[in-house]
């Protein structure tokens, strides 16, 4: 870590947040791994060593389908409240936080970089983000997530865009898209997306070893990883590690009250929501959002795998079946998802992150608030943005609703 | 029924009662500013006379027309398709700061305004022209009236359009299967198999209305001070409510009236005002503050680049190919190729557009109004912004909800900017002046 230079506010947020969180977790060894892959992601944003020549803003496109053409991906999810300001004044007012960041880390690579840009237009400010790119002179790819999941086309529409999109990115990097690549990257990614989902289901019985924010930067990190496969085998070591340390020590299970924390994703170094929710004495049980949502998506392309049209629409058909983002009419899949949880009993709460000006999300709302109404959980929803001056507020309230979680759990045992 | 209920029933009747007399006189207000302005040609009545049905009488102009109706929440669903299957359009974008009101409760705080007013008749209930709609067709156009797609279907048959991205060859393929799709759903509700023939006079239909509007933009072009552009707005509003056929009618009676102004050389004002144009978030009726402090100001709205003014219906669908499926392509492509909603990634055409109407109607200055929360006009602010500033035309960005509060606020921008562009004007003149007299 000694390497990285505090010259400037956006390096000071990202490294200080990096430097804080390895020092909580100086015992656990194998977190190195993910936090100099964030490390490394920033060092190639600053020097501009994106080598791959491939960029996708946010999550919402398979990176499979990008890898088969020999290239990892350089994901540019957002989170950083400094990077917002490199945007400030080329976004309205409302813009909200993801695609100002996003913007903001984009503004940071120069204009004449012969870099391919993948933008998926899940949202209003991601679709006039791609088009303030393009007039800046960079080569964007936007692609258009079909809305209306119930027209008997979407997936036609939708298939149509990844080959439009694989074509482009092969055409730009000089590769060659064969069935053998794509398969491969299926393989490669499909491994990491289990290991993540196991990861992701254990790691709220560690979280005395494991902070919020550690999860947030080892969730991410899927998104920044350079080599897959190592990603994968490190995340192995660390759920070995956590277990060795958990037996040796005597671990006991976390008894506070657990909440799902949904709606706007949460990219590192944005890690306020998570430590919040962490000092008020609730256990995220389960994170639920578009960015983790990765977790679930695994393509079968057991029977077509000599065939790569046939495995791309298997792709294809698998993320858009299952894919979480706002962008949906009704975002059925987080719904049923949701539902699911909340009838199992698991959770006490829901904890429903909006990030300022995500419409989408806040019409979700509604729906959640009805439904969690049918199992008596309630449901905090929780506003805010990559500023830290509305912590202190947050915190009270984040307080009082562990404080309701708690009374309902003695409430529950008198009955 | 339990004394709760009865609670309920009453508290309801009340607010209904509240709703209706509230939005009745802020129409009222509206239509009197609008009927108050001077220079109206006779013409106009009838333009004026539906907005005081549909908001003041609270009657659908549409009922006896004895055909389902289908309303549309944007101009990019073909109002050809509809009266091809034997239903009538109606388009119901609104601008009642009492639905907005009530709306606001309903949906997302940061939501626009024209999306609560939407959630505000639709949870009331009151507007015939909403109760009647058989079905309600939303272009998905941006993040609200994608949500908003839930709220309705609470109510209604809705049918969701996606609008393409982009306007590629593959888009405007993409959007053709999207009529398609439509006309299907359409020939469902009527029970009318939509034949060549059939759309052939849908495209009639529309065609002649456009046609006279056509004539219509001519004859603006031909004297800028010809009618004053709250008049102007009221006439297109109304088309929103009026079938397009008794909607050309009333068009062609004002462009015969019209045509005789131009010919005796009578304007709308006396002097010469400094000439404006709307560009950005809609303007739809009663909302009208912002035409109406203009032409209060002292200034003539001489142009709009709304989807609710000519951008809406002044682009015509040109048939190549006179086969069916030709004709649908046609529809497709007015509707996708030359739109300049920001809904598009790249939107180069709306600066097109607007340097075209700049030309056109001799414009002095800008007004780029943002409903509050509408995102997409409000990134395309700085880049016209920078074009208009090349042009050395003044802009302005104003920004307003669906309430009278800010209204004094625009006064004072909407009089400073009138000041500022009569200013530039007589700095220009002195130049000019100065030239002629150097070069004497």
């Amino acid at each position: 870590m000694q390497n990285i230079r505090n010259n400037n506010p956006q390096e000071d947020e990202f490294i200080s947040s990096l430097k804080n969180v390895l020092k909580e977790h100086s015992r656990v060894r194998s977190l190195r791994y993910f936090i100099n892959q964030t490390r490394r992601w920033y060092w190639k944003l600053q020097t501009g060593q994106i080598t791959d020549r491939v960029v996708v803003l946010g999550t919402a496109v398979p990176e499979e389908l990008i890898m088969a053409a020999g290239v990892i991906p350089f994901r540019i999810l957002g989170g950083s409240r400094s990077s917002c300001t490199w945007s400030d004044d080329l976004v309205p007012r409302d813009t909200d936080p993801v695609s100002r960041s996003v913007l903001g880390f984009v503004q940071q690579i120069p204009a004449e970089k012969d870099l391919l840009y993948i933008i998926p237009t899940e949202s209003d400010s991601m679709r006039k983000t791609a088009y303030q790119l393009s007039l800046e002179g960079r080569k964007v790819f936007p692609v258009d997530i079909p809305p209306i999941r119930e027209d008997k086309n979407a997936l036609d529409k939708w298939t149509q865009q990844m080959y439009r999109m694989m074509e482009v990115t092969a055409e730009h990097v000089h590769g060659k898209i064969t069935a053998a690549s794509l398969q491969a990257a299926v393989r490669m990614t499909s491994r990491a997306r289990i290991c993540l989902h196991e990861f992701i289901l254990m790691a709220p019985e560690y979280d005395s070893f494991l902070s919020p924010s550690a999860r947030l930067i080892i969730q991410n990190s899927y998104y920044y990883a350079e080599d897959p496969e190592t990603w994968t085998l490190k995340l192995r070591e660390l759920m070995r590690e956590l277990r060795r340390t958990a037996i040796q020590m005597g671990h006991s299970q976390n008894r506070s009250p657990r909440v799902l924390l949904m709606g706007s994703p949460l990219y590192f170094p944005n890690d306020k929501i998570p430590r919040l929710l962490n000092d008020a004495g609730l256990c995220i049980f389960r994170q639920e959002d578009a960015a983790d949502n990765i977790q679930y998506i695994i393509p079968k392309i057991g029977k077509d795998r000599r065939n790569l049209k046939k495995m791309i629409r298997t792709v294809a058909g698998e993320w858009y079946r299952k894919d979480t983002s706002c962008v949906y009419l009704k975002n059925e899949v987080m719904r049923r998802r949701v539902r699911a949880l909340g009838a199992s009993g698991q959770i006490e709460g829901v904890v429903f992150h909006v990030l300022k000006g995500q419409i989408g999300q806040d019409f979700e709302l509604a729906f959640y608030e009805e439904l969690m109404e049918k199992y008596s959980l309630p449901v905090f929803r929780l506003e805010t943005d990559y500023q830290y001056q509305d912590v202190e507020q947050l915190r009270i309230r984040m307080e009082a609703f562990s404080e309701m979680l708690s009374q309902n759990r003695v409430e529950r045992k008198v009955v | 029924m339990n004394a709760a209920d009865l609670h309920e029933q009453e508290k309801r009747k009340r607010q209904e009662e509240r709703f209706r007399n509230k939005m009745t006189k802020t129409s009222a207000r509206y239509l009197r500013r609008m009927e108050e302005l001077k220079g109206a040609p006779d013409s106009l009545a009838p333009f004026l006379q539906t907005l005081r049905r549909v908001y003041l009488e609270m009657e659908n102009p549409l009922a006896d027309q004895e055909k389902p109706i289908v309303g549309t929440y944007c101009v990019m669903a073909p109002q050809e398709l509809i009266y091809a299957a034997g239903a009538v359009p109606v388009k119901l974008c609104s601008g009642s700061y009492t639905a907005f009101s009530i709306g606001d409760d309903i949906v997302p705080r940061d939501a626009c305004p024209l999306v609560k007013a939407v959630a505000g008749f639709q949870d009331m209930e009151l507007m015939p022209i909403y109760r009647d709609c058989s079905l309600m067709a939303v272009p998905i156009t941006c993040d609200c009236k994608k949500k908003i797609v839930e709220l309705l279907e609470k109510t209604h048959d809705v049918y969701p359009l996606q609008v393409p991205v982009s306007r590629e060859d593959e888009d405007v393929d993409q959007y053709v299967e999207e009529l398609y799709g439509f006309m299907d759903r359409l020939e469902e509700l009527t029970g009318r198999e939509i034949t060549w023939d059939h759309l052939a006079k849908g495209m009639n239909i529309v065609g002649r209305s456009r046609y006279e509007l056509s004539r219509f933009l001519e004859l603006k072009k031909s004297m800028p001070y010809l009618m004053k552009g709250t008049h102007i707005l009221a006439v297109m509003n109304a088309a929103a409510y009026l079938p397009a056929d008794v909607w050309a009618g009333y068009m062609h009676e004002l462009n015969e009236e019209l045509t005789v102004k131009v010919r005796e050389r009578q304007r709308a004002v006396s002097r010469d005002l400094p000439r404006i144009m709307v560009t950005g978030s809609p303007l739809v009726f009663p909302n009208m503050k912002i035409p109406l402090l203009i032409e209060e100001m002292g200034g003539i709205l001489a142009a709009d680049e709304t989807c609710m003014g000519e951008r809406g219906m002044s682009d015509p669908a040109v048939v190549v190919d006179k086969s069916f499926d030709g004709m649908i392509r046609a529809l497709a492509n007015q509707a996708v190729r030359p739109c300049s909603c920001p809904t598009f990634v790249n939107n180069k055409e709306r600066i097109f557009r607007i340097r075209q109407m700049i030309e056109d109607y001799r414009i002095q200055g800008v007004i780029y109004h943002v409903l509050r929360g509408c995102l997409v006009y409000d990134f395309e602010y700085k880049l016209i912004e920078e074009e208009l500033g090349r042009m050395g035309i003044p802009v302005i960005r104003l920004e307003s909800d669906y309430n009278e509060e800010d209204v004094e606020q625009l006064r004072i921008r909407i009089e400073a900017f009138i000041e500022l562009i009569k200013l530039k004007e007589q700095n220009n003149g002195n130049v000019q002046a100065g030239r002629n007299e150097g070069g004497m």
